[in-house]
């Protein structure tokens, strides 16, 4: 027998919805702030390069590589067609359109298990409050962000006329259609994040593993799509990333994919509807099932128990890395051709393959590396819930306990590494047929040592001396560093600084030898951060 | 080995603008349960804070097991365990799990005793522990604690969430404890607990102790309830020294009577030969009480 649907499944919306907005203002505002900033100074940076320039960072990404990985356009094809639109199309819109997309799985889960797990949502539903209405809320809040975020690009889109053909005058038709369809094909993107959160949400029983299922559910759809214009541009309609990149802006120029993309979001979001009218409240399709009675001994120490714990999350970081690593690594070889024009780092552009493996391993390393920081995170958040007041209580030292989670942290991520530089440079010498350059890929997360300390490093500081914002400081100084390697010559920093920045100093590895004395200063530089970090973590309250 | 597990003297700390503890004496005698006291928000979570190192005291002296809590803590924890007034717990671990974690990180656990501190308290320790009620939560530190041989408990309202077959299996615990020469301080808001496990009892109030002594030592601020029946109307009985809150019911009398004027009322009410004679000491609730009424100028006469 099932039982009827709770009356009023909407009551107090609007309270609700004005609680979610005030819960999340900071968090929408940066949204908006860095993917409209993010396009509104890349458009102005490609603005100020001559046509020509321009041309020719369009041609360099005309290759099947380079496809695979972004995406294309038709109007990058086209020998007249809105230089400036593709060029800006082509460097942002896989980056910025990924970034809302996933961005969009994890506010959703914030907001909705996250409470859960936390126990607040208890609290909540003991009021007056509908079912649905938490939900409703979180819906209308990032459908109305994502929208914003689409119009906000269009805009900057018409301003810096991104479709003014070559040859033509700024004022005459400049294609302000092709702008909104960019912004629309980005607003599709989060569309797609907000629905696939919305399920993984109601299915999955935990806030972790909410987010973990949601950015796998992206990543295949990436991947699939990836696969499809490695052969043939059409094939990307299998993927529903495929059909925002299908929209075509300044070229085909198509809005209904959007709506078909709203469409697949409205279906995952009416699944999750549906399970959460019939769950239990923190219940999820997935039952809790019982445990042992006893710990096992190895995981009763410090290190053990972090290895335990993180034991889950680090093997789907490492099943994602080696599937990535392997993709990647195939498709590397065929970059050669694009890199006649590389400027960055001063990388030598005979060298050719390797040069393009190097600067696209720096750009994954860093990726992978966020592992550190989500692992050395973990103290932080042990401290807010309590559990580091219970085991300081018991006999072990302030720094000899962070030093083992530390510890646990480091190992985890430079095995990912490892894995990352293995299995990619596998990948790479078996498309290539020629094995010589495989030690010197595999030996390439070595030289990431030093960079992957300074994350660990920033955030030990944080947990030393200010652990209440050490989780978002830390994760706001990893998007700089990202930020920086995208934007990359756009930022126009001086070429000293760009070589002295961890990550970026060694992403000319391992097409040239690493640059030793950076390496030392910047491994120096973390040892100092995890010193001081630790230093604040010695005299500080517990709790802080 | 020294006469006191735990001994505060002058303890002051502040958070800013905000002090916690402005002169906090503290003393745990060796081998004793000492009850700890006082209204939330008094000082008494940053008081233990600080006796286990979490904090670093502004001010005072602080002595645990003979040593520094700060400096030593490492050395010090092995020999103590410490319940918390809010259990936080590893979700995706059962508590089985747990309790062999707080066992390990305190020296070593006794599993025929973890394993008999299981049966007693009725825990499952195979469920994980998300799924615990609040009750079961508190369960999974009480078994760790007392599943160990430590010479100090540190126990921070222990029982707050159980209900009163686990109370009462939890006072019987302690009495064993007691029994083993071991010492215990124990802050709790339930008074009939501490009344039956406290040889001392210290009450503290914004941040400063107010009283400390034997439940006896205590009662001497306080009055006993006499409750008497007469042949004979027995109103003169409202006059005498120490005498308050005189109420005539029929042919029953009922007044409260200073505890030290307790002897000689009683002597002079044999005289008046009383049919029925019901004396009630003061309880540690109006004892607890009584501090706040006589600090705020309003006299419980």
């Amino acid at each position: 027998m099932t039982s009827p649907s709770p009356r009023q499944p909407l009551a107090r919306l609007g309270t609700s919805l004005r609680f979610t907005l005030r819960h999340n203002r900071a968090r929408l505002i940066v949204w908006l702030l860095i993917t409209v900033g993010m396009i509104g100074f890349i458009g102005a940076y490609y603005a100020s390069l001559n046509p020509d320039a321009l041309r020719q960072l369009i041609i360099a990404g005309d290759t099947v590589s380079m496809k695979s990985l972004l995406g294309w356009i038709t109007v990058a094809s086209s020998a007249t067609g809105a230089p400036l639109g593709a060029a800006v199309w082509i460097k942002s819109w896989m980056f910025v359109g990924l970034m809302v997309c996933i961005g969009m799985v994890f506010l959703v889960t914030h907001n909705l298990r996250a409470d859960e797990d936390a126990g607040r949502t208890e609290l909540f539903r003991s009021r007056p409050l509908g079912l649905h209405s938490t939900l409703a809320s979180t819906l209308i809040m990032s459908v109305t962000l994502v929208v914003i975020i689409g119009v906000g690009i269009a805009v900057i889109g018409v301003a810096q006329h991104y479709g003014v053909l070559i040859g033509a005058e700024a004022a005459s038709d400049p294609d302000s259609l092709g702008s909104w369809v960019f912004g629309a094909s980005i607003a599709a993107l989060g569309l797609l994040g907000i629905g696939v959160g919305v399920l993984a949400n109601e299915v999955m029983p935990t806030s972790g593993a909410a987010n973990g299922l949601g950015a796998a559910i992206i990543g295949v759809f990436y991947l699939i799509r990836m696969g499809a214009d490695v052969q043939d541009l059409d094939l990307a309609w299998i993927s529903p990333i495929g059909w925002a990149e299908k929209m075509d802006p300044w070229g085909d120029n198509r809005m209904w994919p959007l709506a078909l993309v709203a469409a697949l979001a409205l279906v995952l979001v009416i699944i999750g509807w549906i399970i959460e009218s019939r769950r239990d409240y923190a219940g999820s399709l997935f039952a809790s099932r019982l445990g042992h009675p006893d710990a096992s001994p190895w995981t009763t120490s410090v290190t053990g128990l972090a290895i335990r714990l993180q034991r889950t999350a680090w093997i789907s970081w490492a099943i994602g890395v080696a599937v990535f690593a392997v993709m990647l690594g195939s498709i590397t070889p065929m970059m050669a051709d694009m890199f006649k024009q590389i400027e960055f780092a001063g990388i030598d552009p005979s060298a050719g393959m390797l040069a393009a493996a190097s600067m696209l391993m720096a750009m994954i390393c860093l990726g992978v590396s966020s592992f550190a920081l989500y692992s050395g995170s973990s103290m932080a958040l042990d401290d807010a819930h309590g559990l580091l007041e219970q085991q300081l209580a018991g006999s072990v030292s302030r720094v000899s306990w962070a030093l083992r989670r530390i510890g646990v942290t480091f190992v985890g991520a430079l095995l990912l590494l490892a894995l990352f530089t293995t299995v990619f440079g596998a990948a790479y010498c078996a498309t290539v047929g020629d094995w010589s350059d495989f030690g010197k890929l595999a030996a390439t997360c070595l030289a990431y040592i030093p960079s992957v300390l300074v994350l660990i490093g920033v955030v030990v500081l944080g947990f030393g001396w200010w652990p209440r914002q050490s989780v978002a400081v830390s994760w706001g100084a990893f998007g700089a560093m990202w930020f920086i390697m995208i934007l990359g010559e756009a930022l126009k920093l001086p070429e000293e600084t760009y070589k002295s920045l961890p990550f970026l100093s060694v992403s000319n590895v391992p097409a040239d030898e690493p640059n030793w004395t950076t390496l030392i200063i910047t491994l120096v530089v973390s040892l100092g951060l995890v010193g001081l970090g630790l230093i604040g973590l010695k005299r500080r309250n517990i709790p802080a | 080995m020294s006469d006191y597990a735990i001994l505060t003297q002058h303890l002051r700390k502040s958070f800013g603008a905000a002090h916690a503890l402005t002169d906090l004496d503290l003393a745990v005698p060796t081998g004793q349960v000492t009850g700890f006291l006082g209204p939330n928000g008094a000082g008494k979570s940053t008081t233990i804070r600080i006796l286990l190192g979490l904090l670093h005291a502004d001010g005072g002296r602080a002595q645990l097991l003979g040593g520094d809590p700060w400096t030593d803590a490492v050395e010090l924890h092995k020999r103590l365990v410490y319940v918390p007034g809010d259990v936080a717990l590893w979700p995706g671990l059962t508590g089985g799990q747990i309790i062999d974690v707080l066992g390990r990180l305190s020296g070593s656990l006794d599993h025929k005793r973890k394993a008999e501190m299981l049966e007693r308290f009725q825990l499952d320790p195979r469920k994980k522990a998300k799924t615990y009620s609040k009750g079961n939560r508190q369960k999974v530190a009480l078994v760790a604690a007392l599943a160990s041989h430590a010479e100090l408990l540190i126990l921070d309202e222990p029982t707050s969430g159980l209900d009163p077959i686990m109370e009462s299996e939890f006072q019987k615990c302690i009495e064993e404890v007691k029994a083993e020469g071991r010492s215990v301080l124990l802050s709790s808001h339930i008074f009939s607990e501490v009344e039956k496990l406290a040889d001392t009892v210290t009450i503290i109030r914004d941040g400063r102790t107010v009283d400390t002594g034997t439940l006896a030592q205590l009662r001497h601020l306080t009055r006993t309830q006499v409750h008497a029946t007469f042949a004979d109307p027995a109103d003169a009985l409202a006059t005498w020294p120490g005498v308050s809150d005189f109420h005539a019911d029929g042919s029953g009398v009922t007044f409260f009577v200073d505890y030290d004027q307790l002897p000689a009322v009683l002597a002079e009410m044999a005289s008046l030969a009383p049919t029925s004679l019901t004396a009630n000491p003061p309880s540690l609730e109006e004892i607890f009480l009584s501090h706040y009424e006589s600090e705020t100028g309003e006299a419980v006469k």
